[in-house]
C-alpha cells in the first residue's frame, strides 16, 4: 500500500506486527481473569471444603461428592445456556418450566414406549418449542425478555400440571433409570454428560463466529446489526437451544430419580441465574465464561449440601445463597467499572 | 483461506469491479419517510471509482439517513440503489457489505467489550471448516492493516473499551478498509479527532482514492472536505441542494447551499 508506513503522520509511531502482538500477552491474561470468576469461585470451593472437613469428615467422603456432582449436573446444563442468554443481553425465566416439561415428557414417553432415545427426542422437541415461543415473542413481537419468559413460565407450568393432574409419572423403565444411576468410578454419568455439554457450549462461545455474535449483540446490539449480524436470528436460536437443553436436563433428572414429578424445576430459574452470576457472567451482557458458570453451579450445590452436613438450619441455606449472590453482583458491578481502566493509559499512548 | 489469499481475493474482486463501466454506487430518486417527517426526498447520488464525494449539510439534512440507506440499515420507501450497476432490491447490511460497500459509522459501531481484531472482523470473519474462527489469521490481518494505516496500538487483543476516542476511530476506519471493498463510506470520520488523527484520516482517504475506490465522505468539517474531496454534494432538509466540483467552487457557495440561501437550477444530484 502506498501509505507512508515509515511515518504517516508526525508523532504517530508505527509498531511492527510482531511488536503489536508481543504487547498483548499480559493484556489477554488480564482480560481473561477479569471476564471470569472461575478462579475466585474455585478458591471459595476449596476453602469451604477445607473448613468443612475440619468439622466433619463427610465433607471429603466419596458419596458426598458423588451427590454434589450429580445434583450440580442439572444446574450446569441449564446454567450454560442461561449464560448464553445473559451474555447476549437477554434473560430466560422459563428454564424451570422447560425443565419440568422435559422431565414429564421424557418420563411419559419412556413409560409408554420404553425407548430412551424417543424419550429424550420428545424432551428436546417440547423444550425447543418453548424456546421458539420465547424467541418469537422477544425478537419479532419485541416483548421484553423478562415479561415474555415470565409469561411462558406461568403458562407452560400450568399446562403441564393440568395435563398431568398434578401426579408423578412412575415407575419408569430400567433402561431409562440406568442413565441416572450409571457411574464412571465415583463420577456420575450425568455429570460427565453435563461437562460434555458445557465443553460444547464453551467451544461455541469462544471459538466460533456464533460465540462472537452472541457477545456482540450483548455488548452493542446496534453495532452488531450495522456490521451485518442477524441479531434476531442469533437471539432466537439462543432461546430455542436454551429451551431444548433445559428440557434435556429435566429428562436426566427424571432418569436420576426414576420418576417425572410436577414439582421438578420449581424455582430453578432463580438458582440457575444465581449460579450464572456467581460464575462471573455479567447481568449487563457480553461478559462471562462457561468454566466460571460450571464452577458457580458446583459452588451453589456445595453450599446447599455443605450446610446440611454442617447441620445448619435449612431455613438459613437461602440466606447464604443470597449472600454469595450479592457478593457476586457487587463484584460484577465494580468489574464493569474497572474493566477498561488499564493498559492504554498506563502505556502512555 | 489464508490471510494472503484473502487479501489477493479481495484485490481480484476489485480489479473485476473496476473493469465494469458503471459507477460503483448510484442512488436514484430516493425517498424515506418516518411518520410525517420526510428524511429523504428524491435524492440522487453517484460516486465514481477513484473519486471522493463529500456529502455535506446541516443537522437534519438527511446525510445519516442516506448513509443508513446505502449501507442497508434503512430500506428506501421509493427509489433504488445500484451497486456496480446492479439494482439492490432488498438491501440489508450483510448484503450491502457482500456487494462491496463498507462503512465507518458516526457512532463507530464498535463493541467495547470485544477486542480490536474481533471488532475488525465483526460480521466478516475468517473461518475454517465454515465454523471455527481463524483467530490467529484474523489478528495478523488486523495488526497488518493497522500498521499499514500508521495506527499505533499496544495490541490487537486489547478491548475497544480500553482505547481512546482517536484510536477507536482508527480501528473503525481500519475495519472499513480491511477487506479491500470498492466502495467506502465515512460518516463524520473526524468528528471526535484531534489534529494529528484528522491528518491521519486525510492520509487514509488519499490512499483509498489512489487505490481507485469510490469514497463517500460525510462531514461537517468544510476545511477537511475541501482538502480531500473531488466533488461536494450539498443536502438540505432531506433533498439535494446542489453538487459542485471542489476545484471550481468556493466555501461561500457551499455555505450558501447548506443554509438554503442559494440553490442552483437543474441540479439532479449527479453533478458534473
Amino acid at each position: 500500500m502506498g501509505i507512508d508506513t515509515e511515518n504517516p503522520v508526525p508523532g504517530y509511531s508505527v509498531g511492527s506486527t510482531n511488536a503489536i502482538q508481543r504487547a498483548s500477552t499480559s493484556t489477554t491474561m488480564r482480560t481473561r481473569l477479569k471476564s471470569s470468576l472461575a478462579l475466585p469461585v474455585l478458591i471459595t470451593i476449596t476453602l469451604i471444603v477445607l473448613i468443612g472437613s475440619t468439622q466433619t469428615t463427610l465433607f471429603v467422603a466419596e458419596a458426598t461428592w458423588s451427590n454434589i456432582l450429580r445434583a450440580s449436573s442439572f444446574i450446569i446444563i441449564v446454567a450454560c445456556f442461561e449464560a448464553l442468554v445473559l451474555i447476549s443481553g437477554g434473560l430466560d425465566l422459563s428454564v424451570g418450566a422447560s425443565f419440568l416439561t422435559g422431565a414429564m415428557t421424557a418420563a411419559l414417553i419412556a413409560q409408554q414406549t420404553g425407548s430412551v432415545a424417543l424419550a429424550f427426542l420428545g424432551a428436546v422437541a417440547v423444550g425447543f418449542g418453548i424456546g421458539t415461543i420465547n424467541g418469537l415473542l422477544i425478537n419479532w413481537l419485541k416483548i421484553s425478555p423478562i415479561i415474555a419468559t415470565l409469561a411462558t413460565m406461568f403458562a407452560v407450568s400450568a399446562i403441564v400440571i393440568t395435563l398431568s393432574g398434578g401426579l408423578a409419572i412412575a415407575p419408569l423403565p430400567d433402561a431409562f433409570n440406568q442413565i441416572g444411576s450409571a457411574k464412571w468410578g465415583m463420577i456420575p454419568a450425568i455429570f460427565i454428560c453435563a461437562i460434555v455439554i458445557a465443553i460444547g457450549v464453551h467451544i461455541v462461545l469462544e471459538y466460533t463466529d456464533w460465540g462472537t455474535r452472541i457477545r456482540a449483540i450483548g455488548g452493542n446490539k446496534e453495532a452488531a446489526q450495522k456490521m451485518g449480524i442477524n441479531v434476531a436470528l442469533t437471539s432466537f436460536l439462543i432461546y430455542a437451544c436454551t429451551g431444548a437443553f433445559s428440557a434435556v436436563a429435566g429428562g436426566l433428572q427424571a432418569a436420576s430419580l426414576g420418576s417425572g414429578s410436577p414439582t421438578f424445576g420449581v424455582g430453578m430459574e432463580l438458582t440457575v441465574i444465581a449460579a450464572v452470576v456467581i460464575g462471573g457472567v455479567s447481568i449487563y451482557g457480553a461478559v462471562g465464561t462457561i468454566p466460571g458458570v460450571v464452577a458457580g453451579a458446583v459452588l451453589l450445590t456445595l453450599i446447599t449440601v455443605g450446610l446440611v452436613l454442617l447441620r445448619i438450619s435449612g431455613s438459613l441455606q437461602d440466606f447464604y445463597v443470597g449472600l454469595v449472590l450479592v457478593i457476586a453482583v457487587v463484584i460484577d458491578r465494580f468489574r464493569k467499572e474497572r474493566m477498561f481502566k488499564t493498559s492504554v493509559k498506563k502505556k502512555g499512548s | 483461506m489464508s490471510y494472503s489469499q484473502a487479501r489477493s481475493q479481495s484485490a481480484t474482486d476489485l480489479i473485476t469491479i473496476n473493469a465494469t463501466s458503471a459507477p460503483p454506487l448510484c442512488v436514484n430518486g430516493a425517498w424515506k419517510l418516518f411518520g410525517h417527517v420526510t428524511a429523504l426526498q428524491d435524492v440522487n447520488l453517484e460516486v465514481r471509482a477513484g473519486e471522493v464525494l463529500a456529502v455535506v449539510g446541516d443537522n437534519g439534512a438527511g446525510k445519516s439517513t442516506l448513509v443508513k440507506a446505502i449501507t442497508g440499515i434503512y430500506r428506501l420507501d421509493e427509489g433504488d440503489i445500484k451497486v456496480l450497476g446492479e439494482v439492490v432490491t432488498r438491501p440489508d447490511p450483510r448484503l450491502m457489505k457482500r456487494m462491496g460497500v463498507s462503512a465507518v459509522f458516526q457512532d463507530l459501531a464498535l463493541v467495547e467489550t470485544l477486542d480490536v481484531s474481533t471488532n475488525m472482523f465483526l460480521g466478516q470473519p475468517l473461518l475454517k471448516w465454515g465454523l471455527l474462527q481463524r483467530k490467529s489469521a484474523m489478528r495478523d490481518m488486523a495488526a497488518d492493516t493497522l500498521q499499514q494505516l500508521g495506527v499505533n496500538l499496544p495490541s490487537v487483543r486489547i478491548a475497544i473499551g480500553e482505547l481512546s476516542g482517536g484510536q477507536r476511530q482508527s480501528v473503525a476506519i481500519a475495519r472499513a478498509v480491511l477487506k479491500n471493498q470498492p466502495i467506502v463510506i465515512l460518516d463524520e470520520p473526524t468528528a471526535a479527532l484531534g489534529v494529528r488523527e484528522t491528518a491521519l484520516v486525510g492520509n487514509i482517504i488519499e490512499e483509498l482514492r489512489s487505490q481507485n475506490k469510490a469514497v463517500i465522505l460525510v462531514s461537517h468539517d468544510l476545511e477537511f472536505v475541501f482538502s480531500h474531496s473531488d466533488r461536494i454534494q450539498v443536502m438540505r432538509l432531506g433533498g439535494v441542494q446542489g453538487v459542485r466540483d471542489t476545484a471550481s467552487t468556493t466555501r461561500q457557495e457551499i455555505v450558501s447551499l447548506i443554509t438554503g440561501l442559494k440553490r442552483s437550477e437543474g441540479d439532479t444530484g449527479h453533478g458534473n
